[in-house]
């Protein structure tokens, strides 16, 4: 299983806070156990020598002069320290100490052994030792670990502090080298961002340091100039074209029309004009098509966004074309639900929406409704509208909103190939998105349009 | 009319100019915006043709000085750029309408009536009457000939918007914006179907027709001429 940690500034400094604490608990583990360690070698040997002192004194003064050495040991008392003593002779009298009774739970002798100590205050185990003298007699020594102890709990109060600290350091450094790592990185999403909301011209800033965020943006904003150019010697094809010949066609076109206006109401010439004229509206009609979807592509009309009752436009758009829909015995079933304003462009929307159900009714046969519905979620506003027609098969559903495209089967109705390249630009500048499916049989079409936020919906 | 019509392009003036006189109109022409902007505080002009590019001054500024004299003169913007926004920055510089070229002069000459008609200050009369066709507004009825006619609710809006603009040619566009509220290039019959609805219930045999398409231009609501035009 692979660990995978978020790459948010908060995740990281986390995470690198997290690693710092266990390595510096696990220092502080391993001095602890190793200071204890030591400590109560320390003790050990402490309790040796005593015992060796005490048998010197046997061998010098017998007895009575180790009985007394011990009387003057327990004279000596301290508050910390709880040394006990046991001297008893061969038959198990008590000769002299302050441990009431031998202990149980002691081993052989000479090895070291733990005992439970007598003190009610503290904590207290004694470590201890015993030795048989040579006329019989045991006597033991038990030293208490309050060095072990208390240094133990100074590291423990000390490892506490540092394990708080190392965490507050460990969030604090995470959080200034995340966000050095990750700020160059919302950087690039931010411009990314622009781009996409039709800010095309602009670029990733470069913070001029040329490490690799640097070289990256670089390489990016080189791949985002040959997009450009890819997209505009594309667009080019077309718009620029568009573009181009509307100035020599307004000329054609008034030509023709100033020579009309000399005509007589008779002339023969009259009809052929007018035709000509009918013709090179046609011709005019693409172009303006053809420019408004660049101009909507731009994005520049999202300065014109206001609040839009889409519910509005899609009962207007469904009023306006009922005329049309009656004629050829079609007709549009709404189901419109509530729903708030969104932020958009109002002619815009109505143009998409139109265009949709124009389309519907064009492609449905006569006699056969098209059912429109409407509804909101959470996150967006949906329109749905089902035809009864003959479809779109699944490999041409992305074709059919490029610019000009037309289905083998729509090729002999009227039309531009142009209505649902605008729709899907409309869209796509509201933010929106748009699907095609089937609609069993017929087509499903939808649109979903993102809810304003609260910031959106107050401007 | 007198009408100043400031375009520099010497072809589209020429047709301007042309279009303009054969409608009954009087004429002056600038070709750049200094001078369009001397003619139009110097002299008094019933309308001005605007170009939306021009050498010298743009439109728009132009438009802005005008306004700034107070002169309330309407103003009918042309433009080659065609974008949307454009259209509504023509009306907020003091455009009074706005129009797109390549634009056919019957659009023009319908878009200049209405603006010079517009604004007259008087308010609109509860009755409209042309011929024997007379609507309502207050009980929202139409009659012909003293016949209650049926009209659904959209029909009855293409009616009165028709007869606001009796004996003026009222075009697609114009149509879609006055009816329906919305700005764009139908680019669609379905205004066409409209009207021949329209015209079924109105103009239904044996009555003399009122509605009249133009070719080219749109419709036009009309009291019956003993000429045909």
């Amino acid at each position: 299983m692979k660990l995978r940690l978020p790459a948010t500034a908060l995740g990281l400094a986390l995470t690198n806070a997290a690693v710092l604490t266990l390595c510096f608990g696990l220092l502080l583990a391993v001095f602890t156990y190793l200071a204890g360690r030591f400590m109560t070698r320390h003790v050990a040997e402490s309790v040796a020598a005593e015992l060796q002192i005490l048998e010197g004194e046997y061998d010098l003064a017998g007895l009575a002069g180790v009985q007394a050495l011990i009387a003057q040991r327990l004279q000596i008392r301290s508050a910390d320290h709880d040394r006990r003593y046991r001297l008893e002779d061969a038959d198990g009298r008590l000769r002299i100490g302050n441990l009431p009774a031998w202990p149980a739970g002691a081993g052989a002798a000479g090895s070291d052994f733990r005992i439970p100590g007598l003190r009610e205050a503290g904590d207290t185990r004694l470590l201890a030792r015993w030795t048989r003298l040579p006329d019989g007699s045991r006597l033991l020594v038990g030293f208490d670990e309050i060095e072990i102890r208390s240094v133990q709990q100074a590291l423990q109060r000390t490892a506490l502090w540092s394990l708080g600290l190392a965490l507050l350091l460990g969030l604090a450094l995470g959080w200034l080298l995340t966000r050095g790592v990750l700020h160059p990185v919302g950087d690039i999403r931010g411009a990314a961002l622009r781009i996409l909301g039709g800010d095309l011209d602009h670029r990733i800033p470069l913070r001029g340091t040329g490490d690799e965020f640097d070289r990256l943006a670089q390489t990016l904003n080189q791949m985002l100039d040959r997009i450009a150019l890819l997209l505009s010697s594309v667009r080019g094809a077309t718009d620029n074209i568009a573009h181009d010949l509307r100035s020599p066609l307004t000329r054609l076109r008034t030509r023709l029309e100033s020579q009309l206006l000399g005509l007589p109401a008779e002339a023969p010439l009259r009809a052929a004009l007018e035709q000509g004229l009918g013709d090179l509206d046609q011709v005019l009609a693409t172009f303006r098509a053809l420019l408004r979807i660049a101009s909507v592509e731009s994005g520049v009309l999202r300065g014109e966004f206001r609040a839009v009752d889409l519910r509005e436009v899609i009962r207007d758009a469904a009023e306006f074309l009922e005329p049309l829909a009656e004629s050829r015995g079609q007709s549009l079933q709404l189901r419109v639900e509530a729903a708030q304003p969104l932020h958009g462009h109002r002619d815009l929307l109505f143009q998409a929406v139109l265009n949709v159900l124009d389309n519907a009714l064009k492609y449905g046969p006569p006699g056969a409704p098209v059912s429109v519905h409407a509804w909101q979620s959470a996150q967006q506003q949906v329109m749905e509208v089902v035809d009864r027609g003959p479809g779109i098969p699944p490999d041409q559903r992305e074709r059919v909103f490029e610019r000009l495209y037309r289905l083998d089967a729509a090729r002999h109705t009227p039309g531009l190939g142009l209505g649902l390249a605008l729709v899907k630009a409309i869209i796509e500048l509201h933010g929106g998105t748009i699907e095609l499916a089937d609609g069993e049989p017929g087509t499903r079409l939808r649109l979903s349009l993102p809810r304003p936020g609260p910031a959106a919906s107050g401007g | 009319m007198r009408v100043l019509v400031v375009e520099d392009d010497r072809e589209i003036a020429a047709f301007l100019i042309r279009g303009l006189r054969e409608a009954g109109h009087v004429v002056d022409h600038a070709g750049d915006g200094p001078q369009g902007l001397y003619l139009a505080t110097a002299e008094r002009y019933d309308a001005m043709v605007l170009d939306r590019l021009l050498p010298g001054m743009d439109g728009l500024a132009l438009l802005a000085a005008l306004r700034a004299t107070g002169a309330r003169l309407p103003v009918l913007i042309l433009s080659a750029l065609g974008e949307v926004d454009e259209r509504i920055r023509g009306l907020r510089a003091g455009g009074d309408d706005y129009l797109v070229k390549p634009f056919s002069l019957a659009e023009l000459l319908a878009r200049l009536e209405v603006i010079t008609r517009r604004g007259g200050g008087h308010g609109e009369p509860d009755r409209l009457k042309v011929h024997d066709l007379e609507l309502d507004r207050r009980a929202r009825q139409v009659r012909r000939a003293g016949q209650l006619l049926h009209l659904k609710p959209q029909e009855y809006r293409v009616l009165e918007f028709l007869m606001r603009h009796a004996g003026q040619v009222v075009t697609r566009t114009m149509l879609l914006e006055g009816v329906w509220d919305y700005h764009f290039d139908p680019q669609t019959n379905v205004i066409d179907v409209h009207i021949s609805r329209l015209r079924a219930k109105i103009d239904a045999e044996p009555r003399t027709p009122l509605i009249h398409t133009l070719r080219g231009a749109g419709y036009c609501l009309r009291e019956p001429q003993v000429e045909p035009p």
